[in-house]
């Protein structure tokens, strides 16, 4: 991966349970105090759980980037930029390092059926989950696009073949989805790299030129960017998913912190609370009460 | 030697080891499920009820901050009427006991849950949170001796087959009158501490960082003052009144659980560090366990305020 900004790393686990685009683990940004699995089985000194003080207390959510299998064992990637002191930990992983994390977490992207054709949008760090799908859409042999969008070249954590059009056209510019055979258009706010603008610019253009395309769009990346790309699904009426992120402690339903207003008819007031861990951290837009 | 007793008992509630959960950490029951054994667990204690069913704050409801983290949750919960339909049922197959912590706006509200949960064959005991720091009236029962006490008395009036836990705040003068008072009011155990109040700013936006503006303080940061207020409870009031407490505040590890003991606690809950590892209240049991074996102490009871002084 070509920029210096994202940082990218394989974890190794064995018996990881099944997992689908749109979900994410939990990762202890701190080193592992302890090995042992069965607590009844070993003396006390190896059942610490100190880690607490060690610094970072709370475990960082990650969107799965990618999975292979290879019997037992699995291989998952994530990717991130460095924005605190849990990003910064990850960033300074070495090969062989140990880390803990918990997973499978959260509501996967629902797939299109086969006729449906895929529209894929991606901003900043909002990538990693968006590749999984492209390759999961792929295999399906669901005709996919994707539009990735930056605020400029440099923050681009794509590895381009050739240089993007600059024009709101497809090319299999970018390493990461051309191998699944996926066109995509690039844009950045500066138009350092591909076409000057937003996604949304681009999104506009491919939803006309391709009139009538029954389009199915999925998107995750800054909320703001969520917001745009949902307005523009619903005003072309094509259904839209969102992976959708929140500050979260137990990534697991426990203790409420992450939620995000939704629609609710049976509520008195139209709306109720939902886990973006849980019940998300993947939505229908058509469900999400983005008013505030 | 053979294997420490580890049973303690909280009013008319046995349980089998001193090890819970805290109240708003592990949801109802069936979120850990995947992750970790329950029924391993001394006791389980629920999310906050109301009477009604409550959205709770806006986000953002937490943050993590040095060696801990505030968080403005605003007591979100089902309400009594899903809690008796859906989620006691669901608590009841952890297969431990399990208490459930009741919060209200007034007296007769804090009553109406009561009297409906003690009708719950299945919930061995409830935890009144009079000390919920995020919602705008929740601390006065808390925070006034003569309320607490009445509001005590008054829960205690139906509550007849379980025990009732108080649950006291940190955020006062003088925790021992809140004690006293939740003591004179018929509590069979009481609890801390709940959240110590706290603030973050964001520097740049100049906004407090949750959008209730404070939070409650929980995690390793406030385990030394949590240690403090048992050790000072326990000495000035429980000890000679032969309430027991359960401590909790920043619980990670078996050797933060044998401290609250030593301090005065009964029994121990684990809150935050459920968040970063749900098997951590096993791992104390476990580590409680071998701590007795190895100092020769025939039961965990005998630990209790047993302090070198
Ligand atoms: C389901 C989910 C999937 C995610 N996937 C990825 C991913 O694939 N790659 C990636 O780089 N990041 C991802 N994130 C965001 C990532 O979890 C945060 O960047 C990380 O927790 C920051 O930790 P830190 O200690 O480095 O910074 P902190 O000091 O904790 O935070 C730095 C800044 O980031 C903000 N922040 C913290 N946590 C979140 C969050 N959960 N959502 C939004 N803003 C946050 C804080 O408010 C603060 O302004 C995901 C978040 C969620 C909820
Ligand atoms: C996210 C969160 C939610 C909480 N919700 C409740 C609650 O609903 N009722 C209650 O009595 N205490 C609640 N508490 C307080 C805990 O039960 C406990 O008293 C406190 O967090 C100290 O323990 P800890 O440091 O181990 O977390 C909550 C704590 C946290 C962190
Ligand atoms: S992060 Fe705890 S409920 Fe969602």
């Amino acid at each position: 991966m070509p920029c210096r900004e994202h940082f990218e790393l394989t974890i190794c686990i064995d018996d990881f349970p099944p997992a689908e685009p749109g979900q994410f683990i939990q990762v202890l940004c701190a080193s592992p105090t302890y090995r042992t699995p069965n607590a009844s089985k070993v003396n006390s000194e190896a059942i610490d759980v100190r880690t607490a003080d060690a610094g970072i207390l709370l475990r960082r959510p990650f969107s799965i980037g990618g999975l292979r299998r290879k019997g037992r064992r699995c291989e998952i990637d994530i990717m991130g930029r460095v924005v605190g002191p849990g990003t910064a930990w990850l960033n300074a992983r070495m090969p062989g390092d140990e880390i803990d994390v918990l997973g499978p977490l959260g509501s996967p992207f629902r797939l299109p059926d086969s006729r449906a054709h895929a529209l894929l949008i991606a901003g900043g760090v909002g990538l990693p989950p968006i590749r999984w799908l492209g390759e999961a859409l792929s295999r399906e042999g669901i005709a996919t696009h994707a539009i990735f969008g930056a605020q400029t070249e440099s923050l681009v954590p794509l590895t381009l073949t050739k240089p993007p059009t600059n024009i709101a056209e497809f090319s299999p510019c970018a390493a990461e989805f051309a191998e699944f055979g996926i066109e995509t258009i690039i844009t950045t706010d500066d138009g350092s790299c591909g076409v000057l603008g937003r996604v949304t610019v681009a999104m506009r253009s491919v939803i006309e030129q391709n009139p009538g395309a029954p389009l199915h769009v999925f998107a995750c990346g800054p909320e703001p960017m969520l917001e745009a790309v949902a307005s523009l699904a619903k005003a072309f009426e094509l259904p839209c998913q969102v992976a959708l992120e929140r500050v979260m402690a137990c990534g697991m339903g426990t203790c409420q912190s992450c939620v995000v207003k939704v629609k609710d008819d049976r509520a008195e007031d139209g709306w109720r609370y939902a886990l973006c861990c849980s019940e998300g951290p993947v939505f229908d837009t058509n469900d999400v009460a983005w008013s505030d | 030697m053979s294997a420490p007793d580890l049973s303690i008992r909280l009013g008319p509630a046995e349980i089998k080891n001193p090890v819970m959960t805290a109240s708003g950490t592990c949801g109802y029951g069936p979120e850990y499920g995947p992750y970790t054994d329950l029924s391993m667990l001394g006791a389980f204690t629920t999310k906050s009820v109301t009477l009604k069913p409550r959205k709770g704050n806006a986000p953002q409801r937490i943050v993590e901050t040095p060696g801990g983290m505030l968080n403005a949750i605003g007591l979100a919960n089902v309400g009594i009427d899903e809690f008796e339909r859906v989620k006691a049922p669901e608590a009841a197959k952890i297969g431990t006991t399990i208490f459930a912590n009741v919060a209200g706006h007034s007296i007769q509200e804090y009553v109406a849950v009561c009297e409906r949960i003690d009708a719950i064959d299945a919930i061995s005991g409830i935890e009144l949170n009079v000390s919920c720091p995020n919602v705008s009236d929740g601390l006065t029962f808390g925070t006034d001796a003569r309320l607490l006490a009445e509001v005590t008395a008054e829960c205690r009036k139906v509550i007849k087959r379980g025990a009732l836990i108080v649950k006291l705040s940190p955020n006062v003068t003088d925790i021992t009158e809140m004690a006293r008072a939740a003591i004179d009011g018929g509590a069979d155990a009481l609890s801390m501490i709940n959240t110590l109040l706290g603030m973050k700013i964001d520097i740049n936006k100049r906004r407090p960082v949750i959008a209730n503006r404070t939070g409650g303080l929980s995690g390793p940061c406030i385990r030394p003052v949590a240690i403090h207020l048992v050790n000072k409870v326990y000495n000035n009031v429980a000890k000679t009144a032969g309430i027991p407490i359960v401590g909790m505040g920043g619980i990670t590890n078996w050797q933060d659980a044998i401290e609250f003991f030593l301090a005065g606690a009964t029994a121990v809950s684990v809150g935050t560090a459920l968040f970063t590892h749900p098997d951590a209240p096993m791992r104390i049991i476990a580590g409680i366990e071998d701590f007795l074996r190895k100092n020769g102490v025939a039961s965990v009871r005998d630990l209790v305020g047993a302090l070198n002084e």
